[in-house]
C-alpha cells in the first residue's frame, strides 16, 4: 500500500507538471485531490492496515497530499500569467489624477473641542450635563454667593430679559453648579459644556456669545492639593503635551480660596510674547474650593463635604487650539470659515 | 490702579537691589495681578531742567517761537516751539535734547525747522510721563537748572498698574497702605505705622453733622479747617499724584486725594462759607437734579444719598461734590469730610449715574469704618506741613451709626490640613496670620483667631476664608498636586450626548452637511417676513444692535442669514444647527429649588437647509438618511396648507411618529426665498430634538439570509405626470407576497413623450423564503403587474 502510495505520487507530479492550460490543470486537481479524487479515494484504505502501521500511512498520506497543492498552486500561477497576457492587455492610467471625491460635511470646530473635552472627563468619571441658557437670577447669581447688591455683578456684563424680573441669559455655565448638586447631591463629579452670553462691545476677541466649560467635584475633603492635581491631568489632555502651570489668587465669589491658574504661554514657552502680554503665562482656568455657601445652596453640609470648581474657556481654547484669531467668525456661519475643519 | 513703589517705600523697607519685577511676581503670586511694571525713569535721562533765557519770534513763521535755553551745557541750546502758550522768559521747564526717545515713544530728533535749527523739544507732561497730563511743569524758581528732570520730579520711580477686578473683595486694598502690608507679609517685613500727629482743636466754631438715613450713613466724621491759603501743592505732592495718574488741583483738594491713595479712604473738602449755618445733613432724595464739581447737571436717581446743608444738597454722597460748594481760589476755611457709606447705596447711585469716581469705587466696596479716624488724623497733620498757617477750627464732629464688628474664627489645623492637602507647621500659620495683623490665641488644636477691622466689612469671617489667607502667603507654588482618593462611581449614561453625536455623525460624515453655530438672538429683519409675530418672542431688556434684540424661536431665522451670506460664495451648500430655541410656553427648568414657577420653553431643535435645484429632494434624503440611522419608526405625511407664511404647501411633508409630528421639510415658498435667496429653491427641515431622544432606537435585529435566489425584473413605465410614486409602489408590492421590494432607480421627463407624461423605470425584487422560483412564475407575476398598473395609472411599458 506504502508502494501504490508512491507510484500514484509520481504519476501526479508528472501529469501536474505537464498540464498547458488551466483547464487542463484543474481537471487533474479534481481527479487526484477531489472528493471523489484517487489519492483520496487510496487514503481511505487506511483502515484495512494493521494499527501499528496506520499512523505511518496516514502520516505520508499528508505530506503527499501537501505537495501536490503546492505544486498546483504553483503551476496555477505559471499559466494564469501565461493566459492573461495573452487575452487582455494592461490598461494605461493617468494616476496623477485626483482620487473620487466623496462628499465631506464639517462639525464646528467648537463641536470638535467640545467632544474630545467630554470625553476626557468621562474618562475620569465625570458626568456630562448641559443646562438652561435663559436662566434665572437666582441659580445664576444668588445660589453662587453673589447678591443683588454684590460688585461682583459688575464682573458679569448680563443680558436681562424684558418685562421677566429675575430672567437673565447665561453669564456663565456656572449657573448649572447648584442645579446639579440639588439634583444629585454628593458624591459628585460633573462637567458643563455651554453657551453663555456677555452683554460686551464686540471685537476680535469678545463677542456676546461664547462657550464655558465647568467642571465641578464634591467629595470628602477635597483639597487645594487635588484640584492642582487634576488641573494639570485635564490640561495635560487637552494641550497634549506637559504644561507648566501657576496657582495666583483669583477672586470669584463662589469659591473660597479662588485662583487664577496660568498656563505656560504655548507660543512663546514662557519667554514673553505679545499672546501672553509678555509676562510669559496665560490665565486658562479660574477655578477654586467651592464656596461654602453655594454648597449648603445646594443642600449639603460644608462640613460633611467639600469640592472644586473650574471654568474652562472653551471658545478660547478652540482659537487656541486652531489659530483663530476672530473671535466673530464662530459664529458667523461663514462656509469658508467652517469647511476647514 | 496705580501703585509708586517709591510711595510704598514710605511704610516698608523694601531692600533696595530687589527687582521690581521680582516684587510685582510675588504680589501676583500672593495677593493682586499685576498686571504692567512701568519704569517711569527709563528713558528720560536727556530730560533737562531748562531756562528760558531769550524767547524771539520765528523769522519765517508766524505760529513759530525760537527759544534760546540754558541746561547748564557748555553753550545754550535752541529749540524752535509752536503754540506753547504762556512760556515766557525766565522761566523753568524740561526740555530733552535731540536725539531722544522718550517713554511715550516720542523721537526727538536735531532738524531745522523753516530754516531754523531746533535741538531739542520743551515737554508737556504727556509727552514724557506715560499717562501724563497734557500740562507743562512749571519748575519752581529754586530748581537747579541743567538737572535731570526724572530726579527733581521724583520720576526715577516704579508703577505698578493693578487690575481692579482682582481688588473687588478687597476694600483694604485700595491705597498704598495696604498693599505695603501685603508687600510687608510677603517678604517677612516689618510694615510701620502711619505717622499722625494728635489733633490740636484751635478754636471753637460751632459745627453740626446731623445724619438723618444711619443705615446708608455708618459714620460721619468731619472737621473745620481755618487759615487755609489756596495755592499750588508743593512740588513733590504734585509729582507723587502725576505719577499714578492723578491731577494736581490746589493743595488742599491734592491732600484729599493724598490721603485717599495712601488710606483708600475717600475724604471731601467743601468751602465753609457755602455751608449754611455750618450744618451738615446727611438724607437721601430723589429726582434731584443737582451739578456736580465737574460742571455737569446730573439727574439723581430715586434714593440717592446726599450731602446737604441747612437748605440745599451739596455733594452726591461718596461720589462727587457739587459745584456750589467746591474749594476755589479764595477759600479760607474748609469742612472736610471722612465718612462711610452704605455701599449698596453708593454702587446704585453710581452706576444710575454713569459716574464711577475713585470714590464710589472704594465706598462700594464695603470700606472699614474706623478707616475715617486714621484719616482724619492724617488729612490734619499734613496739612499742618503743607499750610503752615492753617488750624483747627471745630470740634471733630463723630456721628457713629455702626457696631464695632468683632469677627473670631475658629480654625482647627486638622481643617488646614484637610483643605490645603498639605501640613503646613501651626507656628507658620500664626505667622502669616499675624503678619496680616489677624490676631492670634492658640488653644490646643486649635486657633481662635481675631479678624481686623479692616478684613471684617465683607471679606473674612468663614474659616475657608483664612485657608486663603494661609495659603497664598505661604505660597500656592509649595503646594504639588496629590490626585483626590474617592470611591468608585459609575457615571450614568448620558442619552442625550449619545444622540446628539449620532446625529451629528450622520449628518455631517453620511451626508456631508456642515454645522453652523448661530447666535441665539435675531431681528425683526428675520422674523417678520416669515410671517412670525415679535409678541411671540423673548425680547432683550439691554442690546447693542437692533441685530440681537429678540431670541429666536426658530433656527430658520439665522439660517437664512447664513443662506445669504453664503450665496455671495457658493452656489448650492447644505447646513445644519443643533441648539436652543426660545418660545413663550413654559418651560422644564425651574426658577428656583424653593417655588414651583418655571423659566420659558427652551427646547432643543434641529434644523437645515440646503439650497440647489434639487433642494427638497436633497433634504428628503438628509432626513430619510438621518430618521433610518436612529430607527426612528415614521412616516411622511404630505399637508394642505400651512399657517406658516414660509412653508410651500405643495412641497412640504410633516415628519410623524406615533400619530404625533415630530418636525416637517418643505421648500421654502417663493415670498421667502425671492427675499433671501434671490429666487434659488431652498429646502428646509427641521425636528424636535427631545422627540428623536425618545423616539430613536438600538433594535437592529440579524435577519437570516435568504436560502433560495430570487429574482430581479426591470421594468420601465411611461405614466401621466402628476402620478405619485408612492402609489405605483404601493400597487407593485400589492400585487403579490412574492414581491419583496420595488426600486426606482431612474426617471425622466423627455418631450417625445408629451409634455405631461414622465417615464419611470425600476426593479422589482421576487423571491420566496421557501423555495426556488420559475422563471415561469415570475414572468406571469411581472404581467399581471404591467395589467394593473395599465388599468390604474394608464401606464404604458417602454
Amino acid at each position: 500500500m506504502f508502494d501504490q502510495l508512491t507510484k500514484l505520487k509520481e504519476k501526479a507530479v508528472r501529469e501536474i507538471k505537464n498540464s498547458k492550460v488551466l483547464k487542463e490543470l484543474h481537471n487533474l486537481e479534481v481527479k487526484y485531490l477531489g472528493r471523489k479524487g484517487e489519492l483520496t479515494k487510496l487514503l481511505r484504505q487506511v483502515k484495512d492496515l494493521a494499527a501499528e502501521e496506520k499512523p505511518k500511512f496516514g502520516q505520508l498520506g499528508n505530506e503527499i497530499k501537501e505537495e501536490l497543492n503546492q505544486l498546483i498552486s504553483e503551476i496555477k500561477f505559471e499559466l494564469n500569467k501565461k493566459e492573461k497576457a495573452g487575452s487582455s492587455k494592461e490598461k494605461w492610467l493617468d494616476v496623477t489624477l485626483p482620487g473620487r471625491k466623496f462628499i465631506k460635511g464639517h462639525l464646528h470646530p467648537n463641536s470638535l473641542i467640545q467632544y474630545q473635552l467630554e470625553d476626557v472627563f468621562s474618562r475620569m468619571g465625570f458626568i456630562i450635563l448641559e443646562g438652561p441658557e435663559l436662566e434665572s437670577e437666582y441659580y445664576n447669581f444668588e445660589a453662587l454667593n453673589i447678591p443683588p447688591t454684590h460688585p461682583a455683578r459688575d464682573m458679569q456684563d448680563t443680558f436681562f430679559i424684558k418685562d421677566k424680573t429675575g430672567w437673565v441669559m447665561r453669564t456663565h455655565t456656572s449657573n448649572m453648579q447648584v442645579r446639579t448638586i440639588e439634583k444629585y447631591q454628593a458624591p459628585l463629579r460633573a462637567v458643563f459644556p455651554g453657551r453663555c452670553f456677555r452683554y460686551e462691545a464686540t471685537d476680535v476677541s469678545h463677542d456676546t456669545t461664547f462657550y464655558q466649560l465647568e467642571g465641578l467635584m464634591i467629595d470628602k475633603d477635597i483639597s487645594i492639593d487635588n484640584l492642582i492635581a487634576v488641573m494639570k491631568v485635564l490640561l495635560k489632555e487637552v494641550l497634549k503635551r506637559e504644561v507648566k502651570i501657576r496657582l495666583r489668587p483669583g477672586y470669584f465669589p463662589f469659591v473660597e480660596p479662588g485662583f487664577e491658574l496660568d498656563v505656560n504661554c504655548l507660543i512663546c514657552g514662557g519667554k514673553g510674547c505679545p499672546v501672553c502680554k509678555h509676562s510669559g503665562w496665560v490665565e486658562m482656568v479660574p477655578c477654586g474650593l467651592v464656596h461654602p455657601n453655594v454648597l449648603k445652596y445646594g443642600g449639603l453640609d460644608p462640613k460633611e463635604w467639600s469640592g472644586f470648581a473650574f471654568g474652562l474657556g472653551l471658545t478660547r481654547l478652540v482659537m487656541m487650539k486652531y489659530g483663530i484669531d476672530d473671535i466673530r467668525l464662530l459664529q458667523s456661519g461663514d462656509l469658508r470659515f467652517l469647511q476647514q475643519f | 490702579m496705580k501703585v509708586s513703589l517709591n510711595w510704598l517705600k514710605h511704610y516698608v523697607d523694601i531692600p533696595a537691589d530687589f527687582d521690581p519685577k521680582e516684587l510685582a511676581l510675588k504680589l501676583t503670586m500672593s495677593t493682586v495681578e499685576v498686571e504692567e511694571v512701568i519704569d517711569s525713569g527709563e528713558k528720560l535721562s536727556d530730560l533737562y531742567v531748562g531756562h528760558i533765557i531769550k524767547i524771539t519770534k520765528h523769522p519765517d513763521a508766524d505760529k513759530l517761537w525760537v527759544a534760546e535755553i540754558d541746561i547748564k551745557s557748555e553753550e545754550t541750546v535752541q529749540v524752535v516751539f509752536g503754540s506753547m502758550a504762556q512760556v515766557k522768559e525766565g522761566d523753568l521747564v524740561p526740555i530733552v535734547l535731540a536725539p531722544s526717545t522718550l517713554p511715550t515713544g516720542i523721537k526727538v530728533e536735531k532738524q531745522k525747522i523753516r530754516g531754523v535749527l531746533s535741538q531739542g523739544m520743551i515737554c508737556l507732561d504727556s509727552e514724557f510721563m506715560v499717562g501724563g497730563e497734557e500740562i507743562l511743569t512749571y519748575f519752581p524758581p529754586d530748581t537747579k537748572v541743567g538737572s535731570l528732570v526724572k530726579e527733581v520730579m521724583d520720576l526715577d520711580d516704579v508703577i505698578y498698574e493693578i487690575e481692579n477686578k482682582s481688588l473687588t473683595n478687597r476694600p483694604d486694598l485700595w491705597g498704598h497702605y495696604g498693599i505695603a502690608r501685603e508687600i510687608a507679609a510677603i517678604l517677612g517685613l516689618k510694615l510701620k505705622p502711619v505717622e499722625v500727629a494728635n489733633v490740636k482743636e484751635e478754636g471753637k466754631t460751632e459745627f453740626k453733622v446731623k445724619v438723618q438715613d444711619p443705615v446708608n450713613c455708618p459714620r460721619y466724621m468731619g472737621v473745620m479747617i481755618g487759615g487755609i491759603t489756596i495755592e499750588p501743592s508743593p512740588f513733590w505732592l504734585q509729582n507723587l499724584l502725576k505719577t499714578i495718574g492723578v491731577r494736581p488741583i490746589n493743595n488742599v483738594v491734592d491732600l484729599t486725594n493724598y490721603v485717599m491713595m495712601e488710606l483708600g479712604q475717600p475724604l471731601h473738602a467743601f468751602d465753609r462759607r457755602q455751608i449754611t449755618k455750618d450744618t451738615i445733613i446727611v438724607k437721601t432724595l430723589s429726582n434731584q437734579k443737582f451739578t456736580t464739581l465737574d460742571d455737569q447737571i446730573r439727574e439723581l436717581s430715586d434714593n440717592a444719598l446726599m450731602i446737604n446743608d441747612q437748605t440745599k444738597p451739596v455733594a452726591i454722597a461718596g461720589i462727587m461734590g457739587g459745584q456750589n460748594s467746591e474749594v476755589v481760589d479764595d477759600t479760607t476755611e474748609i469742612i472736610v469730610e471722612f465718612a462711610n457709606f452704605n455701599p449698596v447705596n453708593i454702587r446704585k447711585t453710581s452706576q444710575a449715574l454713569g459716574l464711577r469716581t475713585e470714590g464710589a469705587v472704594r465706598h462700594e466696596k464695603s470700606l472699614d469704618p474706623l478707616l475715617t479716624e486714621l484719616a482724619l488724623k492724617r488729612f490734619i497733620t499734613l496739612i499742618k506741613e503743607i499750610i503752615p498757617s492753617s488750624k483747627v477750627i471745630s470740634k471733630a464732629v463723630d456721628v457713629v451709626n455702626f457696631k464695632e464688628k468683632e469677627i473670631i474664627i475658629n480654625l482647627d489645623l486638622d481643617f488646614v490640613e484637610r483643605r490645603i492637602g498639605q501640613k503646613i507647621a501651626k507656628k507658620e500659620i500664626i505667622k502669616i496670620l499675624e503678619s496680616l495683623e489677624f490676631t492670634v490665641k492658640e488653644q490646643a488644636s486649635q486657633l481662635k483667631v481675631k479678624v481686623p477691622s479692616f478684613r471684617a466689612t465683607r471679606d473674612i469671617s468663614l474659616p475657608e476664608d483664612l485657608i486663603e489667607e494661609i495659603a497664598r502667603i505661604y505660597g500656592y507654588d509649595y503646594i504639588e498636586g496629590k490626585m483626590p482618593m474617592v470611591s468608585m462611581a459609575h457615571p450614568e449614561f448620558n442619552l442625550e450626548r449619545f444622540i446628539e453625536r449620532k446625529i451629528k455623525n450622520i449628518l455631517v460624515n453620511n451626508c456631508g452637511l456642515t454645522e453652523v453655530y448661530n447666535y441665539s438672538f435675531t431681528d425683526t429683519g428675520y422674523i417678520l417676513p416669515l410671517g412670525l409675530k415679535t409678541e411671540d418672542h423673548w425680547q432683550l431688556k439691554n442690546y447693542f444692535s437692533s441685530e440681537q434684540r429678540y431670541l429666536r424661536s426658530s433656527l430658520l431665522s439665522n439660517l437664512l442669514k447664513n443662506l445669504t451670506d453664503n450665496l455671495r460664495f457658493f452656489k448650492e451648500f447644505d447646513l445644519f444647527e443643533l441648539g436652543r430655541v426660545f418660545t413663550k410656553e413654559t418651560g422644564e427648568f425651574k426658577i428656583n429649588n424653593q417655588e414651583d414657577t418655571f423659566l420659558a420653553q427652551q427646547e432643543k431643535h434641529l434644523a437645515g437647509l440646503s439650497v440647489g435645484e434639487d433642494a427638497f429632494y436633497k433634504i428628503k434624503g438628509i432626513v430619510e438618511t438621518l430618521l433610518g440611522q436612529l430607527e426612528v419608526v415614521y412616516e411622511f405625511r404630505q399637508i394642505e396648507k400651512s399657517d406658516k407664511k414660509f412653508i410651500n404647501p405643495l412641497s412640504c411633508l410633516e415628519i410623524i411618529v406615533n400619530e404625533q409630528t415630530i418636525g416637517y421639510l418643505t421648500e421654502l415658498a417663493s415670498e421667502t426665498i425671492n427675499e433671501f435667496s434671490d429666487g434659488k429653491p431652498v429646502g428646509y427641515w427641521q425636528i424636535s430634538f427631545n422627540q428623536l431622544l425618545k423616539f430613536s432606537q438600538d433594535n437592529k435585529k440579524y435577519q437570516p439570509l435568504p436560502k433560495f435566489p430570487g429574482i430581479i425584473y426591470d421594468l420601465s413605465i411611461i405614466v401621466p405626470l402628476n402620478t405619485y410614486w408612492a402609489d405605483i409602489r404601493q400597487e407593485v408590492l400589492e400585487t403579490s407576497s412574492l414581491v419583496q421590494k420595488v426600486q426606482l432607480f431612474d426617471i425622466y421627463k423627455i418631450e417625445k413623450l408629451g409634455p405631461d407624461k414622465k417615464s419611470l423605470a425600476f426593479h422589482i425584487y421576487f423571491s420566496d423564503s421557501k423555495r426556488t422560483l420559475t422563471a415561469e412564475e415570475t414572468s406571469k407575476l411581472r404581467d399581471k403587474i404591467v395589467k394593473q398598473l395599465t388599468k390604474k395609472f394608464k401606464a404604458e411599458v417602454r
